[in-house]
């Protein structure tokens, strides 16, 4: 057995078992995925039951009269209870017959209630495809239009939440004494959409290191605006992911 | 979305170094098996080898008829025992030293008995071939798989910071993916641990068993010596 021969089977015997291992994981984790299923609990019913005591049994008496009479009412009792017995057989059929007429009766109903709405069903979404063919044809003329509303519309949503924004960071603000008029810091604030505020970067310094710090500050100190949860995130992404402030001393403007 | 979870897309969908990770590893296990399979066959063989020369050896066979025997194996590039080529190497050492005439008998038991030690390393080195790299692939892809699972559960929170409402399933199938590295390198390193484990043992075992064997041969070439 020469080292080449001992070398390529334990290539082989490797490659194979990786392969086998390969093809043994993609398909048991394909098939893996048995119903769950969903065990109901069980209810017992809680009652509440009376106790009550077992009647005693009734001490016999050998007395042979007794004991006739005893046979004598039993047997009319007997009778009594099969007259009752028809007597109630007849009533249950006459119900049942009853029962049954009622039910077939309710169900020709039914049938005619369903083919009733069935039909305006169809009325209905004939009349449905009739207005969506119309609206159509007048959507596509609007379309474009109406776009530029919805983006009008999002500009002021925007421009309210930046009121708040503004109204907020401003609040914060405290001027530095050596603000000058004409200085002008510009500031981007990256905001996720919790509202939080994850990151204030000067991207335009005043010139004025204390100014730009006390700017920055106001900004940090706001932390976050929970208001920005009950924006759209098309609205958010387009003007709140990265939001671009200009603070000049004499107000604070965007 | 679980059901379309099968390891074949979540190891396509992995971020690249995540691949590249476990591309080493699938070929660390490769290769270990092919170690592990290699070493198993040989020392396997290595065993029967020495079994078999030994009790050719004390059957009272002539010695020079043993070697003989050894060189035509040898000429036909057959495997012989680790035993045996330390046997033919003190024999010739031997046989040369005493054609000489050398006078001095310790003389020629200590050049015998240095080329068997010579031979001796040779056949450690042949048995211990390959099991280091077992050794460092059992102590390392853990590691490596680990770094790509880290790596990957990283992207996974990077990406759930972009996300507007983070729930379980947007990070779920990043941090599986992420965990199939380190199921690799475990995979790797399991059998690597213990084949070298196993392997070393064999060796040392082996390996003493032809230190006794030259033992016992140089003192009888000492007692041939010295009865002279």
């Amino acid at each position: 057995m020469g080292k080449w021969f001992s070398y390529s089977t334990a290539t082989l015997c490797s490659i194979a078992l990786h392969l086998g291992v390969a093809v043994l994981v993609a398909n048991k984790w394909g098939h893996e995925e048995t119903e769950r299923k969903i065990v109901a609990p069980k209810y017992i019913d809680a009652k509440l039951l009376q106790l009550k005591e077992k009647e005693k049994p009734k001490p016999k008496k050998d007395n042979s009269a007794a004991k006739r009479r005893e046979q004598e009412r039993q047997k009319k009792l007997a009778a009594e209870k099969k007259r009752k017995a028809e007597a109630e057989k007849k009533r249950k059929q006459q119900e049942a017959e009853k029962r049954r007429k009622a039910e077939a009766e309710k169900k020709r109903k039914q049938a005619e209630a369903e083919k009733k709405r069935r039909e305006e069903a169809a009325r209905k979404q004939r009349e449905q495809e009739r207005q969506k063919a119309l609206e159509d044809e007048l959507f596509g003329e609007l379309d474009e239009d109406i776009e530029g509303q919805i983006a009008e519309n999002d500009e002021q949503v925007a421009s309210s939440y930046l009121a708040i924004i503004q109204r907020r960071v401003s609040g914060n603000w405290s001027r530095p004494p050596s603000a000058r008029l004409g200085m002008e810091a510009e500031l981007i604030i990256q905001l996720v959409p919790t509202g939080r505020i994850t990151s204030v970067r000067i991207v335009k310094s005043s010139g004025n290191a204390a100014f730009d710090q006390s700017v920055e500050q106001a900004v940090q100190k706001a932390d976050s605006f929970p208001e920005l949860k009950n924006l759209e995130s098309r609205v958010f992404e387009k003007h709140f992911r990265n939001l671009r402030m200009v603070f000049r001393p004499e107000d604070l403007r965007m | 979305m679980a059901a379309e979870l099968s390891p074949w897309e979540l190891i396509v969908s992995a971020s690249f170094l995540v691949k590249v990770v476990m591309l080493m590893l699938v070929l660390a296990s490769i290769v270990s098996w092919v170690m592990i399979v290699q070493r198993g066959l040989f020392l396997n063989q290595s065993r029967r080898l020495f079994q078999s020369f030994e009790q050719n050896f004390w059957s009272g066979i002539d010695l020079n008829e043993l070697f003989r025997d050894g060189s035509a194996r040898v000429q036909q590039n057959r495997m012989v025992s680790g035993a045996e080529s330390v046997f033919r190497a003190g024999f010739r050492e031997f046989n040369r030293l005493t054609k000489k005439g050398s006078p001095d008998p310790d003389a020629v038991i200590e050049g015998t008995e240095r080329a068997m030690r010579v031979a001796l390393s040779r056949e450690e080195e042949k048995l211990n071939a390959n099991l280091p790299f077992l050794a460092s692939v059992a102590s390392t892809s853990p590691y490596i798989g680990l770094f790509g699972t880290v790596w990957g559960i990283m992207q996974s929170f990077l990406g759930l910071a972009n996300v507007q409402q983070a729930t379980l399933a947007v990070v779920a199938p990043g941090i599986a993916e992420a965990l199939i590295a380190t199921a690799m390198g475990l995979f790797a390193a399991i059998p690597a641990v213990l084949a070298f484990n196993r392997y070393s043992a064999q060796a040392d075992n082996l390996f003493g068993s032809y230190q006794t064997f030259a033992e016992e041969f140089s003192s009888i070439l000492h007692r041939r010596v010295h009865s002279k």
